[in-house]
């Protein structure tokens, strides 16, 4: 290990604050991005397991559904600015589409968007905080239905 | 309850490599008290299910504030106090849930509730097979939070007063007369069933 | 030692929870062994700790692979972020110029999209349903209660 001496101080200070302007620079989490996390989970009456992914609301998908079984199938985020749409590949030739809408302080607004093929399944737009969680839920999947936790930071 | 049980590591010793990054001990933590957390949740909450996600909650909080833990306490009445707090916030939001009505001003005209849907369970649901039993959980169901909680710590764990009163941050003298109190209430239930 | 009902009534409990000395545990079961409301009492009181357990273990027998599973339930709870490790204080001195390098290259790249995520937690379920349409479908607005998600339900035409 090298031993310390002031010139080589001084160059770890200004490495130092160079890092610093290298991390703002980088791309954040801006107050005007929101990030955008879609879980896919199947829900049937197949069996009582309940993916461990999901084993923090467990408790809050039991007291809404009366699924027996719950089973994450694709989870994905996206850091989206305001009016930039991120595209959600759903199962069964389903798409979800998300776009911020200008909103207050830390809240948010979503427009969501729900095709199956050709077919409009759902268009809503919701108010939320950040931090906020609302599901999405109801088209058939296998011997249940699909369930969307869609979450916004 | 900080030694070794069975041999194993104690307790101490586990937070310590918890803390020093090792999840598996906190793993070894989690399976030595699963049991006994269980029977004290279910005993207050009165549902297997409920139970299980307290127990499960309670873990998680005390992983994350296992830094804040006194070594040379006792990690199963800190524990405890955590568990506890949980299942009696369950408990009393069950309780509050069963009684909020669906919410049939957000339906669209077209649509009834799907069947989808979970409607708030009754105490009705929660009867056993063993009808005594029932009685007995009917009973404890009926107690205040805190009796609920005594009575469950005294009996299914087999915690003493002080360690109680250390849980609940109340007096022995409070324990007891809890206690005394909560025994009387499943004493007359269980009369009731008797000559019923 | 002879006892009467009053204070034999006083002793059941400490009895029931193995307070009382020798000498009183014995005077209270010369008393119960000729009251027989007495000895009803201590009966009763004596019952209901083993059927609350007797209880509590058919749950628990109910749930037992869960149990069993509960390590698995809680690392899935537990968050990714959490205290590093202590390091000693001359390793901390050096160690940060090879990490700083290391953080800008970090800094540098783009962030890709992730599907790795840690577990769910939700701090609000407060949402606002601005509007809702479908083309091909019934749709229902579920509010069970500030604590529960609210839930935009897709009921398809023809369907359940």
């Amino acid at each position: 290990m090298p031993k310390p001496d002031p010139r080589g101080r001084a160059g770890a200070a200004a490495l130092f604050i160079l890092l610093l302007l290298l991390l703002a620079a980088a791309p954040s989490e801006a107050a005007d991005t929101v990030s955008v996390d879609v879980g896919a989970v199947y829900a049937s009456n197949e069996g009582t397991s309940i993916d461990p992914a999901l084993a923090t609301i467990r408790g809050k998908l039991h007291a809404m559904f009366n699924y027996t079984s719950y089973r994450m199938l694709a989870r994905k985020r996206r850091s989206l600015s305001v009016g930039e749409t991120g595209e959600f590949d759903l199962p069964d030739r389903r798409t979800m589409w998300a776009t911020p809408l200008p909103a207050p302080g830390n809240k948010v607004r979503l427009s969501i968007r729900i095709d199956e093929g050709s077919r409009k399944l759902l268009t809503t737009t919701l108010g939320l905080r950040r931090g906020g969680m609302v599901l999405v839920g109801g088209p058939s999947h296998q011997a249940g239905v699909l369930i969307l936790i869609i979450s916004a930071e | 309850m900080n030694e070794r049980e069975n041999g194993g590591v104690p307790d101490d010793a586990l937070i310590r490599t918890t803390l020093a990054g090792d999840d598996g001990a906190f793993g070894q933590l989690v399976d030595r008290y699963k049991g006994r957390a269980f029977a004290v949740a279910v005993g207050i909450v009165g549902d297997g299910d409920d139970a299980l996600d307290v127990v499960q909650d309670s873990f998680i909080k005390a992983y994350y504030k296992l830094k804040e833990f006194r070594f040379g306490a006792n990690f199963y009445t800190w524990f405890y106090r955590l568990l506890v707090n949980q299942a009696i916030d369950r408990w009393r939001k069950s309780a509050r849930s069963a009684e909020v009505p669906f919410d049939e001003k957000w339906l669209s005209e077209e649509a009834s509730p799907p069947d989808a849907f979970a409607y708030p369970r009754t105490p009705e649901d929660l009867v056993r097979d063993r009808e005594l039993g029932d009685a007995l959980q009917r009973a404890v169901d009926a107690l205040p939070a805190y009796h609920r909680a005594v009575i469950v710590l005294r009996e299914v764990d087999g915690m003493a007063y002080d360690e109680i009163a250390k849980v609940l941050g109340c007096s022995v003298g409070t324990v007891m007369s809890r206690l005394h109190y909560a025994r009387g209430k499943l004493k007359e239930a269980l009369k009731a069933h008797r000559e019923g | 030692m002879t006892m009467n009902c009053v204070a034999a009534l006083e002793r059941i409990e400490a009895k029931a929870d193995g307070l009382l000395p020798p000498e009183e545990e014995a005077a209270l079961a010369g008393h119960l062994a000729v009251c027989p409301a007495c000895s009803a009492e201590e009966a009763a009181i004596s019952a209901t700790g083993p059927l609350l357990r007797a209880v509590t273990g058919i749950r628990a027998n109910e749930k037992t692979p869960a149990i069993d599973a509960m390590w698995t339930r809680v690392r899935a709870g537990i968050g990714e972020a959490r205290e590093a490790p202590r390091r000693p204080l001359w390793a901390a001195r050096w160690a940060w110029i090879p990490a700083a390098f290391a953080l800008a290259v970090l800094a540098l790249l783009f962030y890709p999209a992730r599907t790795d995520r840690p577990p769910f937690h939700p701090r609000t379920f407060d949402v606002a349903v601005e509007d809702v349409e479908s083309d091909v479908a019934t749709v229902a607005l579920v509010d069970k209660g500030e604590d529960l998600p609210r839930v935009i339900w897709i009921i398809e035409d023809a369907k359940t």
